[in-house]
């Protein structure tokens, strides 16, 4: 499913391909990087946590399976790395995640993309926000397709070229991304909602 | 509650909304190479490493053992060739390696210090010095695994392409923006001390830059960074890893060059026209075992000049105007 895609980078990767590095490090550090600073509030902490989180993973691509995404696989290791960052410099991680909820997990990890629990900061948190975090946890080619659609008004055909896919299969794309979009939205504000009752 | 469905407008009004700010592209940029370089150095290809070579390693028996056989019968003996990738320049006493003076290393070639010190240059040009109880293997031209003790690298005569050279030690590396600097293994922790130019401290703790004066300290906390003197009594042991300088009828600017090189300090005159009436100065004698101060302090007096230092400054002045001059130290 999502992960096919995924599967494929981590193979180039392996192979040393170089355009692979690149769409890894494209797709992936920015939203590592929102999910460490959203916990530190300290962005050269999280860049430090981000960078050898990165660095752990593509020194250890190989025992990725595939059975998670690869962004919650990454987001294992950053959590990792933040948790020994609390014991070096006995500094804090300022967010608490609630995500040993197993009936959330559960209904995020359904949909494909494994969404993190929203936490107190989230409770207040604007749409804009909301909107990111599920940006990030989707599979990188479904947000950006939809950025492409609703930000910068590619037509499907221009979406189908930076694709490199038929016009039918990026129409295609399109809904399936919008579909994963409305399910991990709605998920993430009804578990918001029962984080405030 | 938004609730976004297929509809167009409702897909852009929610992705529209103003976002978290993204990450400046400097600090990608730091990280990105940091990460690149991890992944170059294989990590996670090993294990798709690990069958391709297995097969290769089978098709390539398979097709060529004969000839190979036959080769190898025919050359039995020979002795292989492998381009030499460094050369040693000097030692003093205890340095064990594999050779003498003057001879070429090859790949692989160890190199240790006991109580002696020792200097070896890259066949870039890039020279190494060791200090006592110092353990090294040169792997290539490129590349010199520390194993303790302490090396100090300069890179002001290297040839051909900019290229880094790396040191690794301890899981960590660094690399050499154009410069000279100094590193240190005890116990505890790597030192890097920074005399010149840029270096890159490479760790599982992530990616550090230094530039002149700057400090990086690898502990098993972390990548703790500060500042250092370039220059004191603690970075003398670089002058006694090389051979001292044939000074004996050679002009001054010559010897303040090196003293300045290999002191750390910046060495100008009080004025222009003191300068010019030193140009053409010839200085005779012998500086063997003296520290850079201490060569100084005999050069100066012989030629009519006295020195005033001030923090990484020294300033050349007349002797006869020397009577408020401290030496400094």
């Amino acid at each position: 499913m999502y992960n096919g895609s995924e599967r494929e980078l981590v193979r180039r990767m392996l192979g040393g391909d170089e355009d692979a590095f690149d769409e890894f490090f494209t797709d992936y550090f920015p939203r590592l990087f929102r999910f460490a600073v959203l916990r530190l509030r300290d962005p050269d902490a999280a860049e430090d946590i981000v960078q050898t989180s990165l660095i752990a993973a593509v020194r250890h691509l190989g025992s990725w399976r595939g059975e998670a995404t690869l962004f919650t696989w990454l987001c294992t290791i950053c959590r990792r790395e933040m948790s020994a960052w609390e014991k070096r410099t006995s500094r804090r991680v300022i967010v608490s995640l609630a995500e040993d909820d197993p009936g959330l997990r559960a209904a995020l990890d359904s949909i494909g993309a494994a969404a993190e629990a929203p936490d107190a900061g989230l409770e207040r948190a604007d749409t804009g926000r909301i909107v990111q975090l599920v940006l990030d946890h989707l599979p990188p080619r479904y947000s950006r397709a939809l950025e492409w659609k609703y930000l910068e008004d590619l037509s499907v055909d221009d979406i189908a070229a930076r694709l490199q896919c038929t016009p039918k299969a990026a129409e295609s794309l399109l809904t399936r991304a919008r579909d994963a979009f409305r399910d991990a939205f709605a998920a993430v504000q009804a578990a918001g909602k029962e984080g405030l009752s | 509650v938004i609730r976004p469905d297929d509809r167009d407008d409702l897909m852009r009004d929610l992705l529209r909304q103003p976002r978290p700010g993204t990450v400046d592209a400097v600090r990608a940029a730091r990280v990105r190479r940091a990460v690149h370089a991890a992944w170059r150095d294989g990590g996670g290809r090993t294990a798709i490493w690990k069958w391709r070579v297995a097969i290769a390693a089978a098709v390539l028996l398979a097709v060529s053992i004969a000839p190979m056989l036959v080769t190898w019968l025919r050359e039995r003996g020979a002795p292989q060739v492998t381009a030499p990738i460094a050369s040693t320049l000097f030692a003093t006493s205890e340095v064990v390696f594999e050779g003498r003076i003057g001879d070429v290393l090859m790949p692989g070639t160890a190199v240790s210090t006991h109580g002696g010190r020792a200097a070896i240059a890259l066949a870039n040009g890039v020279e190494l010095r060791l200090d006592s109880d110092t353990a090294i293997t040169v792997d290539t031209g490129r590349r010199v695994s520390l194993a303790r003790g302490a090396i100090y690298l300069d890179s002001s005569n290297r040839r051909g392409p900019p290229e880094p050279v790396e040191i690794a030690a301890r899981g960590t590396v660094i690399r050499d923006i154009g410069t000279r600097y100094e590193v240190r293994l005890s116990d505890g922790e790597l030192r890097v001390r920074v005399r010149d130019g840029r270096v890159e401290v490479s760790s599982a703790f992530g990616m550090r830059e230094a530039d002149r004066g700057g400090q990086l300290r690898v502990t098993s906390s972390g990548i703790l960074s500060g500042r250092a003197s370039t220059s004191g009594a603690d970075w003398d042991w670089i002058v006694r890893a090389v051979r001292p300088p044939q000074l004996e009828g050679r002009p001054l600017p010559e010897f303040l060059a090196w003293a300045e090189r290999e002191g750390g300090r910046t060495i100008r005159f009080a004025d222009p026209a003191l300068e010019r009436a030193n140009n053409a100065t010839i200085i005779y004698g012998a500086i063997e075992s003296l520290t850079v101060e201490e060569a100084l302090d005999v050069v100066l007096p012989s030629c009519g000049l006295a020195r005033r230092t001030d923090g990484d400054v020294i300033t050349i002045v007349a002797a006869d105007d020397a009577s408020g001059a401290s030496k400094g130290r």
